[in-house]
């Protein structure tokens, strides 16, 4: 059973408190949870203190190494004034874990951190009542510490939570008005503490999901189609006559499962299959201007103010200019994987998935199964920064179960499966216009783009697609209009317009800060484009159109960091041969509402070859009430590394309608050479609400890169990745169109 | 055939499943059941699934088991354990270097490599050691300094 219940599950698992909390989840046919509100609980639905004393926080959210299980046992810890150590985040398991709704937007911390602290908070008071009363004194003669209630003026006379309540219901009713502790009072929250989970990762322990293993499991392969939308026409089962392993399908699900990995392997590898053709999609060359002519499901309007028409027609400058961002892939490093099993009428399967209760949802729909007999059990999986593979290997895998039951089955993809089938980050593109004054203020901007619809956040799985079965999920995910608008509140005259289409060519998922990336891509590309125009030093620029003071605090921060000299670009400094510097500024609050982010990054370009190299990236974040310094430190450097490595080379290809690039020679990732210098300020705000930080530092990356190679150049990059072959272009495009 | 080999200080034999099995399938399986070396692309092209064969860092996912036959392999469960950790792992989880934590098997391999090699490498050797090794948390820079803090305590 080791296996399948994570260490941390079973030692609160141990106290008996689980059977209370068993198998309450939504209903069959509920929509995936709301992020941003998911369903309240009493204090017991997201805390439990075992016989032991230790605390289980209790939610769906997972931790893939974001570090968010740090931080709200950090906040848990904080206001049950229980020492970090004492304090738990097991997996989620939809038997047991509240439904706080998927992973991801950024928002654990924002939505569930304040309702962590309150149920703590109340958790506490009514401890501290019980503890008074357990030690015969009034309730305003006790304190708690490390655990225990303690008469103030008696130390010795304490009693612990354990004796208390351990392995017991509270039954309370969360509080809203629970009294919390001041800032200043904190000793385990706002502290750099170390992750948990990072020394079992360190010593080859760490619950992947690739390390499941249970007893007389067997191993599958699945053979995806090539081509986008194919399915299997005929399979020649003898091509694999030779290998101890067989084929098993159901609708257009094809496996091979055998006892040993490798047979699987290698049957999955020689298995002869016919394929029908799948559906066409446009070339590479098309799919911009595709994207443009798709049908439009819906029209977003995300700024509105002013008359920019007439604007632009009395600016003393306009611009014109199209931005586009390339198709990716989320380069997860450990193929997705899942193992399940089908017994006694109930599947569990065991996944890396993001979205354990929407996953369990839609794989009961895939295999029409009420959603009780379904438990999805989660474990640490290889980073997937958005819906990559992994459940669709769920998915995929659950089918197998079905098939091979009461026998568990363990699939694994191949580096193919993850390069071709999973979900891609779509094609963005921008049209953008904007207007200065005489006096080189921005007095205009209108701008159209093009991005995927869906008004369901979850993405339909490949076993409900092959299947011909609802899952509750669409062709792709929302969301990727966000950011799409200019943040200059000293723009009079703005009016940005987001065409939301109703098919891509491969079906679109978040990639980490989806659409944020890209439109703040275009969005502060373009204000660097009007600054230079304007012959204005790009930060004063922005700071001379903003007026939100935390907005101006972060630009000003990054500029500090990075000895920013004041001057207008491209001013890059010649070096040696074919080498010029430069450096580029960019700035984004997250969703207009939440984080801010500033990042400079210093940058060199080879203008022979076209290759271009970051070397350093100072970086200025304020994401409100810092729970763990380091974990934001951590989120923003990954951010920096990982939308680097996007904007260099990342971009998938495809022939007709089959993906090339399936391995990571042919879409390659950041090397360590490659990798800046980075620093990273973070301007903690005590006071105010807790923000998110794992994605909004990426959205800032790309512009703040290309606009450096501008710096250096006077190269305007407008299509993302940036390639030598693209860079060159933009050079000898530089060198013919004299600067205004 | 049937391949003996030393794993991890203990002398062991196996049987591969075929004579194309690659070594990381065979120590991932009964009877080993190993979690260190994990399989990323099958390629040699990310360094997930590194482990060590006599001293020196080799990508098991494309090292045939059936060569192993007489060797020496050491992977991550044979350089330390959470209560007797190798420096490396020391100094990994003092930089709070690994996010996800799945390449980090193949960061710790190849550093030990490269430490065998050169005991003050500098970080542009660290670099250039680790630049066949993928990471997509963006991790880098942290294990760069863990590398010199292992280094610097395993110099003394």
């Amino acid at each position: 059973m080791n296996a399948i219940l994570p260490r941390r599950s079973l030692l609160a698992a141990g106290a008996g408190l689980f059977v209370a909390l068993g198998l309450r989840g939504a209903p069959a046919g509920a929509q995936p949870t709301n992020l941003a509100d998911p369903p309240q609980t009493d204090v017991d639905g997201v805390l439990s203190i075992g016989a032991d004393g230790r605390c289980a926080v209790l939610t769906s959210k997972t931790e893939f190494g974001q570090g968010i299980r740090a931080s709200l046992a950090q906040i848990v810890a904080e206001e049950l004034d229980l020492p970090f150590d004492m304090v738990e985040v097991p997996h989620p398991d939809t038997d047991r874990s509240a439904d706080h709704g998927l992973t991801g937007g950024s928002v654990t911390l924002q939505v569930i951190g304040p309702r962590l602290r309150r149920a703590a908070a109340t958790a506490r008071a009514a401890l501290a009542r019980m503890g008074a009363e357990r030690l015969g004194v009034a309730p305003d003669a006790v304190e708690t510490v490390d655990g225990a209630v303690r008469v103030a003026a008696s130390p010795d006379r304490r009693v612990t939570y354990a004796d208390l309540v351990g392995g017991r219901r509270l039954n309370l009713a969360v509080d809203p008005n629970a009294r919390v502790k001041d800032r200043a009072a904190w000793k385990v929250a706002g502290r750099p503490l170390p992750r948990p989970d990072l020394l079992d990762k360190l010593t080859a322990g760490g619950d992947f999901i690739h390390n499941v293993r249970l007893p007389d499991m067997l191993h599958a392969r699945v053979v995806h189609a090539p081509g986008v939308g194919g399915e299997p026409v005929s399979v020649d089962e003898s091509s694999i006559a030779g290998v101890p392993a067989r084929v098993v399908r159901r609708g257009g699900v094809l496996a091979v499962v055998a006892e040993r990995e490798w047979d699987a392997v290698r049957a999955a590898r020689d298995l002869q299959v016919t394929w029908s053709a799948g559906k066409a999609i446009p070339s590479m060359e098309e799919v911009f201007d595709a994207a443009r002519r798709a049908p439009e499901a819906r029209q977003d309007v995300t700024a509105n103010r002013g008359n920019p028409e007439r604007a632009l027609a009395d600016a003393a400058t306009t611009l014109e200019a199209t931005y586009a961002f390339g198709v990716q892939t989320h380069g997860t490093i450990g193929p997705s994987c899942a193992v399940a099993q089908f017994e006694g009428g109930r599947l569990t399967v065991h996944s890396g998935t993001q979205a354990p209760f929407d996953l369990r949802q839609q794989i009961a729909r895939t295999l029409g199964l009420p959603n009780e007999a379904v438990r999805v059990v989660y474990h640490h999986s290889s980073g997937c920064f958005g819906r990559n593979g992994l459940e669709d290997a769920a998915s995929e895998c659950a089918v197998l179960a079905m098939e091979l039951a009461p026998r568990p089955v363990r699939l694994q993809w191949m580096r193919h499966d993850e390069h071709g089938s999973e979900p891609k980050g779509p094609p963005v593109v921008m049209d953008l216009k904007g207007g200065l004054t005489a006096e080189s203020r921005m007095a205009a901007w209108d701008s159209e783009s093009w991005v995927p619809h869906s008004t369901v956040i979850l993405v339909r799985t490949t076993a409900s697609e092959l299947l011909a079965k609802e899952d509750g999920g669409a062709p792709g995910s929302g969301n990727w209009h966000a950011n799409s608008n200019p943040p200059y509140d000293g723009i009079p005259a703005a009016r940005t317009v987001v065409h939301r289409i109703a098919e891509t060519p491969f079906r679109p998922s978040w990639i980490r800060t989806p659409g944020r990336v890209q439109n703040c891509f275009a969005v502060e590309s373009f204000t660097d484009e009007l600054a230079a125009a304007a012959r204005k030093d790009s930060v004063r620029f922005r700071l001379d159109h903003h007026s939100d003071p935390r907005a101006r605090a972060v630009i000003e921060a990054a500029a500090r960091l990075a000895n920013w000299d004041e001057r207008p670009s491209p001013g890059g400094v010649e070096q040696s041969g074919p080498i010029r510097r430069g450096r580029g500024v960019a700035y984004i609050r997250y969703d207009n509402t939440r984080t801010y982010v500033a990042c400079v990054i210093a940058a060199e370009v080879n203008v022979d070859t076209g290759e271009i190299r970051a070397t350093d990236a100072w970086l200025a974040q304020d994401c409100g009430q810092v729970i763990n310094p380091d974990g934001v430190r951590q989120q923003a450097e990954g951010c920096v590394v990982q939308t680097l490595s996007r904007c260099l080379r990342e971009e998938i290809a495809w022939e007709g309608n089959r993906i090339t690039t399936l391995d990571w020679g042919s879409y390659s990732l950041i090397t360590f050479p490659e990798v800046p210098r980075i620093q990273v300020e973070i301007l903690d705000r005590p006071d105010q609400p807790m923000w998110g930080a794992g994605e909004p530092a990426a959205a800032v990356i790309a512009p703040a890169f290309g606009n450096a190679i501008f710096d250096a150049t006077g190269a305007r990059l407008r299509r993302a990745p940036f390639t030598p072959e693209r860079v060159k272009a933009a050079l000898n495009g530089a060198a013919r169109t004299p600067l205004p | 055939m049937t391949v003996k080999f030393t794993l991890n200080g203990k002398a062991v034999a196996a049987e591969p499943a075929a004579p194309d099995q690659p070594l990381l399938y065979l120590l991932r399986e009964e009877p080993f059941n190993l979690n260190g070396p994990r399989f990323g692309c099958g390629l040699a092209q990310c360094g997930a699934c590194t482990v060590l064969i006599d001293g020196r860092a080799v990508r098991s996912c494309s090292y045939p088991a059936e060569n192993v036959d007489g060797q020496t392999v050491v992977t991550l469960e044979g350089m330390g354990t959470a209560r007797d950790l190798h420096p490396l792992q020391a100094a990994f989880h003092a930089e709070g270097a690994g996010q996800c934590g799945y390449c980090t098997n193949g960061m710790i391999m190849q550093s030990a490599d490269l430490l065998s090699q050169n005991r003050r490498p500098s970080e542009d050797e660290i670099k250039e050691a680790l630049a066949q090794n993928l990471c997509r948390c963006g991790g880098h820079n942290r294990m760069v300094a863990a590398v010199k803090r292992a280094a610097a305590a395993m110099a003394g």
